[in-house]
């Protein structure tokens, strides 16, 4: 997957406002949390299926950029890169942290929910108004959200990085520091066991 | 695969794959995005007409590859003062790190003059080699006054001179100067050497004062300090000196106060009180008026010999 000329002159031009932060900028720095910090906040969110955890993951993240902005080296990786192994390294830090409330959460709350709800297939093959059809397409995110929230933090990552956040291979085996065989092996057992979570849709949703 | 477990936590396995099935699902990925070589994709295409759970395996793939889609259709949405929240985190960190640089900076020029090397402009590292990095945020101070008033404004020189001004207030004080009394004559040459004169025989009629006291302090101690030592000479001699009359008396060796109180001992009551009545250097002392807890605490050579016998009273 090669980068198009558009992204190429995004991380340079990405590059150059980190430049500017490192001679004391403060607007540079405004324009840097500003065209960030939503997809950090997006990772962190899917991720941890929580905003106010988001929130506070994507506030230490920005805390932690500030302070070591200047080990950031613009000639050797891209700042995306950079700002995506800063944002996994607090999720890694975060999801440890969390390991026994998880726990415990985990025996309250199965899955499967309402066995009378439409079915995936029903919603998706709904032709009712848009509106609707709107209304409908969240129910589902919600669903797939909290089908994500079920992947093993491994295979979650990587599906994340990969279909939300469009990194390529190379880099995704940075950001976690794994093998780029390891990487795709992860991509597809995740895809997989999603589309298993979300239920017996067999050949409804492609 | 167990090391790059960063999580803790054990990933699901897929047991019992061929070689062939393993080979597929490393070409999965790519298959999906469709950047297979004609020849690997031959090859998968191949493999998935025979195996049906690595066919399953792509349709699964290509499921959940649609499912994210809709994830990501909906980017999450953070509060709206969320960035507000980053910056304020960060510019008071960024105050509190450039102060800190600032001050920093100032001590190594400071060392740098006391070095003597106040000649060649101290190198000083703008970026520190720790991870620390410093924005020097924009400040309100014009840049001239800005070391100057930077360097008064610190905590640490608030504190100095807080500190002189007490110190200066309260010897001041200690010392009888009133500033309120102070006038422009009090300075001229004459007053000053009367006003010193005065401080002075101040000063050493106090210092006479407390010597006396003291004085007196370490004879009733070493009185005391007889009289507890006392019984136990007094059962020694008895053998050697066997006078009847004098076995009351203590023995001539009975301590040091003994040669102290040789010019003779205050018997009767506590007349050393009164600065009048000087004592009689000829009453011989009786050993038990000697030793009683008030008797002849002030012996009459200390008396004597004190040139401000006149000040008792205020002793």
């Amino acid at each position: 997957m090669e980068k198009t000329p558009e992204q190429i002159a995004a991380a340079e031009a990405l590059a150059r406002q980190v430049r500017r932060c490192l001679t004391g900028d403060a607007e540079a720095w405004r324009h840097l949390v500003l065209s960030q910090h939503r997809r950090v906040y997006g990772i962190c969110y899917r991720f941890t299926s929580s905003a106010p955890d988001a929130e506070d993951l994507t506030q230490e993240v920005f805390l932690k950029l500030y302070r070591n902005l200047a080990s950031f080296d613009t000639d050797r990786g891209s700042f995306q890169t950079w700002i995506t192994t800063l944002t996994r390294n607090l999720l890694v830090d975060h999801f440890r942290r969390t390991r026994m409330d998880r726990a415990t959460d985990s025996l309250n709350a199965s899955f499967d929910g309402d066995p009378d709800s439409p079915t995936m297939a029903d919603h998706l093959a709904d032709t009712r108004p848009s509106q609707e059809k709107h209304v409908a397409g969240q129910e589902l995110r919600i669903r797939v959200q909290a089908a994500l929230k079920q992947l093993s933090p491994e295979l979650r990552e990587a599906v994340i990085l990969r279909d939300l956040e469009d990194m390529d291979y190379k880099e995704i085996a940075g950001v976690l520091r794994i093998p780029e065989g390891t990487v795709k092996s992860r991509i597809s057992r995740g895809r997989g066991e999603l589309a298993r979570l979300l239920g017996r849709t067999e050949g409804q949703v492609v | 695969m167990a090391k790059f477990e960063q999580f803790g936590s054990a990933l699901p396995g897929r047991a019992g794959l061929s070689s062939d099935c393993l080979r597929s699902e490393a070409l999965l990925t790519e298959a999906i995005d469709g950047t297979l070589s004609a020849e690997e994709q031959a090859e998968f295409d191949r493999h998935l007409e025979t195996c049906a759970t690595c066919s399953t395996m792509l349709a699964e793939a290509r499921r959940g590859v649609a499912w994210m889609e809709l994830l990501r259709e909906d980017r999450p949405q953070p509060a709206a003062d969320l960035v507000d929240r980053i910056l304020a985190q960060t510019s008071v960190q960024a105050a509190r790190e450039a102060e800190a640089a600032r001050a920093a900076q100032r001590a190594a020029a400071e060392a740098a003059l006391l070095l003597g090397r106040s000649g060649a402009p101290p190198a000083i590292p703008t970026a520190p080699a720790g991870p620390a990095i410093v924005l020097p945020f924009r400040s309100r101070i014009p840049a001239p006054l800005r070391p100057a008033l930077h360097t008064i404004l610190q905590t640490r020189f608030a504190m100095t001179a807080a500190m002189a001004f007490f110190s200066v207030a309260l010897t001041l004080n200690l010392t009888g100067v009133h500033l309120s009394d102070l006038h422009a004559r009090d300075l001229r040459p004459a007053n000053l050497r009367r006003g010193f004169y005065e401080a002075n025989a101040h000063v050493v009629r106090y210092y006479e004062n407390l010597r006396v006291v003291y004085e007196l302090e370490s004879r009733v101690r070493d009185l005391q300090h007889a009289s507890d030592a006392d019984p136990a000479p007094r059962v020694a001699p008895e053998p050697v000196r066997p006078e009847p009359n004098r076995g009351t008396a203590p023995p001539a060796g009975s301590g040091k106060p003994r040669s102290g109180l040789s010019g003779g001992a205050e018997s009767r009551g506590t007349p050393g009180l009164e600065p009048g009545r000087h004592p009689n250097p000829d009453t011989t002392a009786p050993s038990t008026d000697l030793l009683a807890p008030h008797g002849a605490m002030f012996p009459a050579s200390l008396v004597h010999g004190s040139p401000n016998r006149q000040k008792w009273g205020l002793a």
